[in-house]
């Protein structure tokens, strides 16, 4: 779920860190050809591939309304938040709410006229939103994992692709994901409407992690539980309209389906949810 | 004697002339600006904003055009399509749905085809893109 702390997500990834940088450097002198993370794609478009050096900052305000299945968790919730993105050369570097992984960089390994594939480096703090409920936050408050791995993008417009495979490479669970999702565009009057199907495993060690309670921390509200392996989907529309030149509207909807494997987990109460996002956005 | 009435004949005739010319000079200019058609010619908004370059525009663009005396009037686009024509009209006003690939500009003409006003709606966008047919690479 959205919210990840940049902080901790800086500090704890040092390996996979480390290993990137060590990519950096051997390729640092390639020509570049971008892809980024499918939902800032399918608003933003593909990158600019004749410019070596750019980007832009993103400051937000969100009115979130959703219905998350954690108990006492709140129904709307407003949100103040700074993202952006900046690349040179093939490196890149991305934070952006809206994704699944908050904050991500990497380097464009590959790159033709539909597809580019990247080395990526993720951070995702994922599974129940501890912030929505304080007595949940003691047994739920999980870290940020760092994720290495490859994502392929396909653009054939008004089509996008992705996958993605990254694994855990900073000791948080140790676990894996795979990703696949497609997304399709239509632009009338300027409105970009959008609609994206997504779909994501987990593995074990991973869903465990965010879902499952130890057996020394259980409770009688909160009794030990252990998730196994299992796929969320999510089915996503949205629309953008530009205001201006630095303004955007965004307006996002998403349902959640979660995995069956983790449905019995003491810290929801469903195993599907929506959320209804709109955003006003200043980019720079 | 005849010398000194010619010279006075030609005394009156360069004074009859620089007066002349002196009158012309600031009387002509008045007459010849009573010729001139005065127009103006605007386009609301001048401003058009996609989310991405290269997408077309969509504005709703009011034209809007006088002038001092009735006249016939037609707006084109600068690639010539005719947009409307006004018979013997001192004023018009145009609002059409237009979908602007980039900065455009439209041209209101007299019916002779001289240029009578221009104006011009620019096209910008929040980001940038220009992706280009290019081979693949690795590295």
């Amino acid at each position: 779920m959205p919210g990840g702390n940049i902080i901790s997500v800086l500090i704890r990834p040092l390996r996979a860190l480390t290993m990137l940088a060590l990519l950096l450097l051997t390729f640092l002198g390639a020509q570049c050809v971008y892809a980024a993370d499918i939902s800032r794609d399918v608003r933003a478009g593909r990158e600019d591939e004749s410019l070596t050096n750019d980007g832009y900052l993103e400051i937000s305000t969100s009115a979130i309304l959703n219905q998350m299945p954690i108990p006492g968790a709140d129904d709307l919730i407003v949100t103040v938040g700074l993202g952006g993105h900046y690349r040179y050369r093939a490196f890149f570097i991305d934070a952006y709410a809206e994704s699944y992984n908050q904050f991500q960089f990497g380097l464009n390994a590959y790159s033709g006229d539909v597809w580019s594939i990247d080395l990526l480096a993720a951070s995702s703090e994922h599974g129940v939103d501890s912030e929505l409920n304080r007595e949940l936050k003691q047994f739920s408050d999980r870290d940020a994992a760092g994720f290495l791995g490859l994502r392929a993008t396909g653009y054939n417009d008004p089509y996008i692709f992705q996958a993605e495979i990254l694994n855990d490479v900073s000791d948080v669970h140790g676990g894996s994901l795979v990703t696949a999702s497609i997304a399709r565009t239509w632009l009338y009057h300027n409105w970009n409407f959008h609609a994206l199907l997504g779909s994501r495993y987990e593995s074990q060690a991973t869903l465990n992690y965010q879902f499952g309670n130890d057996a020394a921390d259980a409770t009688e509200n909160y009794p030990a539980y252990s998730a196994g392996s299992g796929t969320t989907f999510v089915t996503e529309f949205g629309v953008t309209y530009p205001i201006n030149e630095h303004f955007i509207f965004k307006a996002t909807g998403r349902w959640w389906e979660l995995p069956s494997a983790v449905v019995s987990s003491p810290f929801i109460t469903n195993d599907s949810y929506l959320t209804f996002t709109s955003t006003i956005t200043f980019v720079y | 004697m005849l010398l000194v009435k010619f010279v006075k004949a030609k005394l009156a005739q360069s004074l009859f002339f620089s007066v002349f010319a002196i009158a012309l000079f600031f009387v002509a200019p008045a007459a010849f600006a009573d010729d001139v058609i005065k127009t103006k010619f605007e386009v609301t908004p001048n401003r058009c904003v996609t989310l991405r370059q290269g997408q077309p525009c969509f504005v709703r663009v009011n034209f809007q055009w006088s002038a001092s005396e009735a006249l016939q009037a037609c707006l084109i686009n600068v690639d010539g399509t005719q947009l409307k024509c006004w018979q013997l009209a001192d004023k018009g006003d145009l609002v059409i749905p237009q979908n602007l690939p980039n900065t455009t500009e439209y041209v209101l003409v007299d019916n002779d085809g001289i240029e009578i006003g221009r104006a011009s709606i620019v096209v910008s966008w929040v980001y940038r893109k220009k992706r280009s047919k290019r081979r693949w690479r690795l590295f």
